[in-house]
């Protein structure tokens, strides 16, 4: 099913722009991250697709490959189908565009992923931390974080009884 | 509210004369848990609400990563406590497609009774909270009083009122005899003529309609735009429901409607229609709770799982229908006895981001009115 998108996909962007994988539960199709907001936007309306339906955005620290991979989920209700879209961006400097523009609830997903992963998208309408405080330092998600131990001059850890 | 939230506001706020900031919460009565408003008002005219979330956030999603598959089941009921249910139904049908897992029939049956309890009881928080925040207190009593049925039931069901971690990878935590069959028998023939009672008493208020109708409009293409889910899209107008459109466990064995708004007392999308449609969502929920308890069959209610899970490398998404709306969780293994990374999707999330742009002329009780329809719960949005 969602090698059908592929086949459309392809055909727009060319087979060197997508990759697609079924080695997983949910089959999904890579990307490069220079391309995601204009495969976003055919995706949302193109009539054969129409994936209208923004399900969730997730992004994985991978330290050993060192990247961070995002992870779109839409849906169309058409096809009654999801699609899940990979893209990887480096970890040093995570850029991406955003997509906020294609659609609205995409907005709060980037601010949370800026907040807890460190990823920044461009052309955001208001990328600052959502869930932490203005002034955390460090991105909780990445998996070499270490939590402060003051915040504020406030212990963050309890004292344990060991 | 930080002075760095300033510069957020748009430029044309502040620019008339008798415009004013406004704070509302963290600790207001009407925002369901710690959620705080930056409101600019003219008067009685809000120009903009900027919602500042993260008053609650607890890192669940980190916490997953540190704890084993079975282990983070009781964290899942402290998503959404109203709803706890669905958060433990999702969670364990992403772990159980990981691995493989297959269900007994007789667990699944229980789950979807279970679940549907639970959505019962969510939708009589929300519809009565929306009453009492908009200053009707005896409708929100009522609602509570047959909550505590349903608690008591789930007590029985599983030992928790509230925070169950019911369900367990492979199946239940247990079974249900007879009597609780009877006792959930008894609470709807006690139960559904009330929904009429309670219908006459508030649904139906003129004053509570007014209140209500053609306040805080979404437009469907709106709604879809931001995301919105559950009775909040519906109320729009969008027939989407993940029991029927994706079905899981075994809700494509019953038959049920989807409510939608249809401009009951006013515009299509208003609080009233989002209000209503949850009315009619939990008439469903009883009906399908009829059909699953007829049809329950005999069997086990947990398959054989090894005490320690190691999932080899994969991922899955899984959603289910949760009392607010499509609720989902992406899961990645890593080969190891704990996830590699948890994503939650709830639906306050969503919901909470197009206040900002619905908010916008609305009268300052309006905006209580509309918080109280979309039916947020804070801990959701924050995780």
């Amino acid at each position: 099913m969602i090698s059908k998108v592929y086949t459309i996909l392809v055909d727009r962007f060319g087979e060197d722009a997508l990759l697609y994988f079924d080695d997983t539960l949910n089959p999904y199709i890579q990307v490069n991250p220079e391309q995601i907001q204009m495969l976003c936007i055919f995706m949302r309306y193109n009539p054969a697709l129409k994936f209208s339906f923004f399900f969730s955005l997730c992004g994985v620290d991978y330290p050993e490959k060192n990247q961070i991979t995002m992870v779109y989920h839409l849906f169309s209700m058409k096809q009654k189908k999801m699609c899940v879209l990979k893209t990887s961006v480096s970890r040093k400097n995570p850029e991406l565009e955003s997509i906020e523009s294609v659609w609205k609830a995409a907005g709060w997903f980037e601010r949370e992923l800026y907040d807890l992963l460190g990823v920044n998208f461009t052309n955001h309408s208001n990328m600052k931390r959502l869930l932490l405080p203005d002034d955390w330092v460090g991105h909780p998600l990445r998996k070499d974080y270490e939590e402060p131990s003051f915040y504020h001059d406030m212990e963050t850890s309890r004292n344990r009884i060991s | 509210m930080p002075e760095s939230e300033l510069k957020y506001l748009k430029p044309q706020a502040l620019a008339f004369k008798e415009e004013m900031i406004l704070n509302m919460g963290p600790q207001h009565p009407s925002t369901h848990g710690v959620l705080n408003f930056l409101v600019v008002t003219d008067g009685e005219v809000i120009h903009q609400a900027l919602p500042n979330v993260g008053y609650l956030h607890r890192g669940i999603e980190k916490l997953a990563e540190q704890t084993s598959y079975t282990g983070f089941i009781p964290f899942t009921d402290r998503i959404d406590y109203l709803a706890a249910m669905f958060a433990n139904h999702v969670y364990v049908l992403a772990v159980e497609s990981l691995a493989e897992i297959e269900v007994p029939e007789r667990a699944q049956f229980l789950r979807v009774i279970a679940c549907e309890l639970n959505r019962i009881a969510s939708h009589l928080i929300s519809t009565g909270a929306l009453a009492l925040d908009i200053g009707a207190s005896t409708p929100f009593v009522h609602w509570i009083r047959e909550r505590e049925c349903i608690n008591d039931i789930m007590e029985a069901i599983c030992g928790a009122r509230l925070t169950y971690s019911y369900m367990r990878v492979g199946g239940v935590s247990r079974d249900i005899s007879q009597k609780i069959v009877d006792d959930i028998y008894k609470f709807l023939d006690h139960f559904e003529p009330i929904i009429d009672e309670y219908n006459r008493l508030i649904s139906f208020n003129e004053i509570f309609v007014r209140r209500l109708a053609d306040v805080a409009i979404i437009s469907p293409v709106d709604a879809v735009n931001f995301g919105l889910v559950g009775p909040n899209l519906r109320g729009s107008g969008i027939t989407m429901d993940i029991r029927k459109i994706i079905p899981y466990s075994v809700y494509d064995q019953f038959d049920f409607d989807i409510p939608i708004g249809k401009g009951f007392k006013g515009s299509l999308g208003d609080c009233y229609d989002r209000y209503f449609v949850r009315i009619l969502e939990i008439k469903e929920s009883c009906s399908i709770l009829r059909q699953a308890l007829s049809q329950i069959p005999k069997g086990d209610i947990k398959a054989k799982v090894k005490r320690k899970l190691k999932i080899k490398e994969n991922e899955c998404y899984a959603c289910v229908e949760s009392a607010r709306g499509e609720m989902g969780m992406y899961l990645v293994s890593d080969g190891s006895d704990r996830p590699y990374r948890l994503k939650i999707k709830t639906g306050s999330f969503t919901a909470m981001s197009i206040v900002e742009k619905v908010s916008q002329g609305l009268m300052v009780a309006d905006l209580i009115a509309l918080i109280g329809s979309l039916d947020v719960v804070a801990p959701e949005i924050d995780r």
